[in-house]
């Protein structure tokens, strides 16, 4: 019945709840893999295999744990690939975050806040903090292009990135209050 | 640390700086502190609200992303790609809280050995499993879910139970055992689908993803990148990256088993067969026979339990009862196990035994007593006879019994139930069921009956046995690039030798489990124990030449062999042989068996001696179909030689040397012994004449392709030791 370019019912329907979990699932990868470019490719390729393989889900069994277990593999097939030995997550650790997935569902966006923190900073941290998310730029690379060392860049940016954390948490209290 | 370090370091970590020690101690961190954790994900998710906020800002004109809808009946066209652009924003997604729901349970903890379960991060002791995941830390145990799916997992293993049809598997061992009513059972891994078909299959996923399906019995499908596999018993499929299918042999010691069935030929346990029950000793397996007993309808006002047959026990054997003042009747059956000596050897199987007694209503006094019994044997069915002829002496073959005893109450209308359980000892060949009665004093035996016996044999789940395998290449044993992964045999794995190279020991080595040769369908299985080789195995370890059906087994000893457990020369079709060059085989009191199960092609079993090799067992078995002894030029020793079984040709050519035998019995099918040579000694314990030898019962002697005249053959007697032998050559 179905054209090869036509979805059946059911592959949508996984689909959908792909789109539902997919705020914690990109967390989740993110948590493994922190280049935001890297986990956002991590994210589409389980996308494509949960659609191929949609008609191996039957619906009412947990959709999350075998998404989640789709994207370890895809984290873990990119950490081989890279032969990444130093600034990866153990299998153990990753274990534990899989377990624990529901946290990464916790909070929901919260970018109407951070917009406003983000207008908070100064100039100069916004141009730092610029160049790390909007250029993607290393910290040794931002170094260089603003002069600093690359131990000042890793402190400023902990130091942003905490600031701006206390300050959403103030924004969203007093906007939930 | 304070919290400004920590966080520092999970920075350093967003930022991809960490070097090699300092993920160490953040990876240890993680693990050991929840508060840590819930410290790193709200970093995380600062740097993805960060990421995604730049992102989107930078890319304008892309709106959120919305959920497609089906439209009036209508089929929507909704590509991957449209998707997977659409889900460059998803972040903005709001996620709805999950629903809980009341907890189903889908399995049931039917077995475990030191399993450590985890289920949210906590130790999980419940015996019922809901829909979740699970991850067995450690130890191994059996889970039965509905509709006849029984599966053993084994740790490490992560899986998820989705429903009562299928669980998935992230890591780990599993294997199933499928009942019909669970057909279409599933096991979902991370590259693909197993769909069973009634049958018993395992499945692992290995630590870099890759998964395995091995089918033990039956058939399964595999479904991998939209391509369906179909696998039938003795298969196995390894699934690769972008789903290409390997195809192996099905290995079921690597996998941890549930228990299950023995299939083993037990006959007319109701009673109902058109077949009279053998009056004396029942002489082969799977028949009722001993005292007088038979099969009644409807009797002295007793109705059979079940169908339209019964038991009646009528009196005790006639020609000389074994025990004059007992008013005893016993109805036996052997029960031949011998094909299934991979699970007993193990250790891991029991029998559970039940049946229904009943007495008549003319019986008045009430001192009767049922009973059933089961009784472990080892070697040859005549040992059972012994038995028979006098249960007082006690048997080196006997290795193990229990029975139940009942008394039954006087009311007819009412059958009695006696059971009971047995742990099958390791070796056992043979089980002889025994049901019997004891009238007492009354000396009446008429009017006791039994019905409805039920002898179930199965397995006890196990874990999966620690294997070394031989990687194909011809080389030293001791070199350790030739085994699989680079390690050499440890004592307690089980070793398989497989693939086209012989593997060669030289030196001396220790094996406590069993040995393999050629462990696949069709695979080969080569070994030499040179000059200076010394190969030791202890009385668990036996030695299996050649495996599985279409295998091709060697074994040159030109060095020394020296086992304490039984050897297997072919089996299931295998293409075996042994030379014993100059060498050694020392086996001193345990049983060599040349064992054919199952014969169907003209595949061979042989054992040859020459250049003064030596051949010493406690029995040398040549039972099945195809077996072969060419004794060259050397000494067998043995206290006994069965040569052929009830089925196909057994052959003993002996051409020169010494074959040195206590006891010496052919099979009933075309069982021969040639005599070629003037140096062939064949040396007999006892006194015995020509005439007695030549008319030794199925025998068939020969010599150059005639049968052996009285006068070609001369005898003298020999003292060895404190035996005495009579030994005869060619004139």
């Amino acid at each position: 019945m179905a054209e090869e370019n036509q979805l059946s019912e059911h592959t949508i329907y996984v689909q959908e709840l792909f789109v539902e979990h997919v705020g914690g699932l990109k967390y989740f990868v993110l948590s493994m893999l922190p280049d935001p470019d890297a986990a956002q490719d991590v994210v589409q390729e389980t996308f494509i295999t949960i659609t191929a393989k949609a008609h191996e889900f039957s619906k009412g069994s947990n959709f999350k744990a075998w998404a989640y277990t789709i994207a370890r593999f895809k984290v873990l097939e990119t950490y081989k690939r890279q032969k990444r030995e130093a600034n990866r997550l153990s299998d153990s650790v990753i274990e534990l975050l899989a377990s624990e997935a529901d946290e990464f569902d916790k909070d929901t966006s919260q970018s109407d806040a951070l917009k406003a923190c983000l207008n908070k900073l100064s100039p100069k941290v916004s141009k730092m903090i610029e160049l790390r998310y909007q250029e993607g730029w290393k910290p040794s690379k931002i170094a260089e292009a603003i002069d600093w060392t690359a131990e000042a860049v890793y402190v400023a940016l902990s130091r942003t990135r905490t600031s701006l954390r206390s300050c959403i948490e103030k924004q969203l209290k007093s906007s939930g209050a | 640390m304070e919290e400004k370090e920590l966080l520092k370091l999970i920075d350093k970590y967003i930022d991809e700086v960490l070097t090699i020690e300092e993920t160490e101690e953040f990876n240890d961190l993680l693990e050991c502190s929840k508060d840590f954790r819930d410290l790193f994900r709200k970093r995380i998710k600062l740097h993805g609200d960060l990421a995604n906020h730049y992102d989107a800002t930078n890319i304008p004109g892309i709106t959120p992303f919305e959920k497609p809808k089906p439209e009036n009946n209508k089929p929507i066209i909704f590509t991957i790609l449209t998707a997977v652009a659409a889900i460059a924003v998803f972040a903005f997604v709001v996620i709805n809280p999950q629903t809980s729901t009341e907890p189903q349970y889908f399995a049931s903890i039917a077995f475990e050995d030191k399993a450590r379960l985890i289920s949210n991060e906590k130790l999980y002791s419940e015996k019922q499993l809901s829909k979740g995941t699970y991850k067995l830390e450690s130890g191994m145990f059996e889970l039965q879910m509905p509709n006849e799916v029984v599966l053993a997992i084994e740790a490490p293993t992560e899986f998820t139970i989705d429903n009562e049809k299928r669980i998935s598997l992230a890591s780990g061992k599993v294997s199933a055992n499928v009942g019909e009513a669970g057909r279409g059972f599933e096991v979902i891994t991370p590259d693909g689908k197993i769909i069973d078909l009634g049958t018993r299959f395992g499945v692992s996923v290995s630590d870099n993803g890759k998964t395995e399906a091995h089918v033990f019995e039956g058939e399964i499908n595999v479904v991998a990148s939209s391509k369906t596999t179909k696998l039938i018993q003795d298969q196995a499929i390894l699934l690769e990256e972008g789903a290409q299918l390997k195809e192996m042999s099905a290995d079921q010691s690597s996998f941890p088993l549930p228990g299950f069935p023995i299939k083993a030929n037990i006959s007319n346990l109701d009673f109902e067969e058109e077949k009279a029950l053998l009056i004396g000793w029942p002489k082969k397996a799977a028949v009722w026979g001993g005292d007088h007993g038979e099969q009644v309808e409807e009797h002295l006002g007793v109705k059979p339990m079940e169908g339209s047959k019964m038991l009646q026990f009528v009196k005790p054997y006639a020609k000389g009862a074994r025990d004059e003042n007992q008013n005893v009747c016993q109805i036996w059956q052997v029960i031949d196990l011998k094909s299934f000596d991979d699970e007993i050897r193990r250790g891991g199987v029991t029998a559970r035994l039940s049946a229904f007694f009943n007495t008549a209503d003319n019986l008045t006094v009430d001192d009767n007593s049922f009973s059933i019994s089961l009784v472990a044997f080892n070697g040859d069915i005549e040992e059972i006879k012994k038995y028979w002829d006098n249960q007082k002496e006690p048997l080196s073959e006997m290795l193990g019994s229990t029975s139940h005893n009942l008394k039954a109450d006087l009311d007819s209308n009412t059958w009695e139930k006696s059971e009971l359980n047995f742990q099958i000892p390791a070796g056992t060949d043979f089980l002889l069921l025994q049901l019997a009665v004891n009238a007492g004093a009354e000396r009446k035996l008429e009017g006791h009956f039994a019905d409805n016996i039920i002898l179930d044999i199965a397995t006890v789940p196990r874990r999966s046995v620690p294997i070394a395998k031989w990687n194909g290449e011809a080389g030293k044993w001791e070199n350790k690039k030739n085994w699989k992964f680079g390690q050499l045999p440890k004592p307690q794995d089980t070793v398989r030798i497989q693939g086209k190279g012989e593997a060669i020991i030289s030196e001396e080595v220790n094996l406590k489990q069993p040995l393999i040769l050629a462990t696949h369908n069709n695979s080969g299985g080569y070994l030499r124990i040179s000059k200076k080789g010394v190969l030791n195995q202890s009385a668990n370890g036996e030695l299996l030449i050649g495996y599985n059906r279409g295998g091709k087994a060697k074994l040159l000893i030109e060095g020394t062999l020296r086992k304490r457990g039984r050897a297997f020369i072919g089996r299931n079709n295998a293409e075996s042989s042994v030379v014993i060059d100059g060498g050694i085989w020392d086996s001193a009191g345990a049983l060599v068996r040349m064992p054919q199960y199952n014969s169907k092609e003209d595949t061979q079993s042989l054992l040859e001696i020459k250049h003064g090799g030596k051949f010493m067992a406690k029995a040398l078995e040549m039972i099945n179909d195809e077996s072969v002894v060419e004794l060259v030029d050397g000494y067998i020793e043995l206290e006994r030689l069965t040569i052929g079984g009830d089925n196909g040709t057994a052959v003993v050519n002996h051409h020169a040397g010494i074959l040195r035998v206590d006891n010496l019995k052919f099979g009933s099918v075309d069982s021969r012994y040639y005599i070629t040579g003037v140096e062939a000694e064949l040396w007999l314990k006892g006194d015995w004449s020509i005439d007695q030898l030549l008319s030794i019962e199925n025998s068939t002697w020969l010599f150059q392709g005639e049968a052996l005249k009285k006068d070609q053959l001369q005898v003298s007697q020999r003292k060895l030791g404190d035996k005495s032998y009579s030994v005869f050559k060619l004139q």
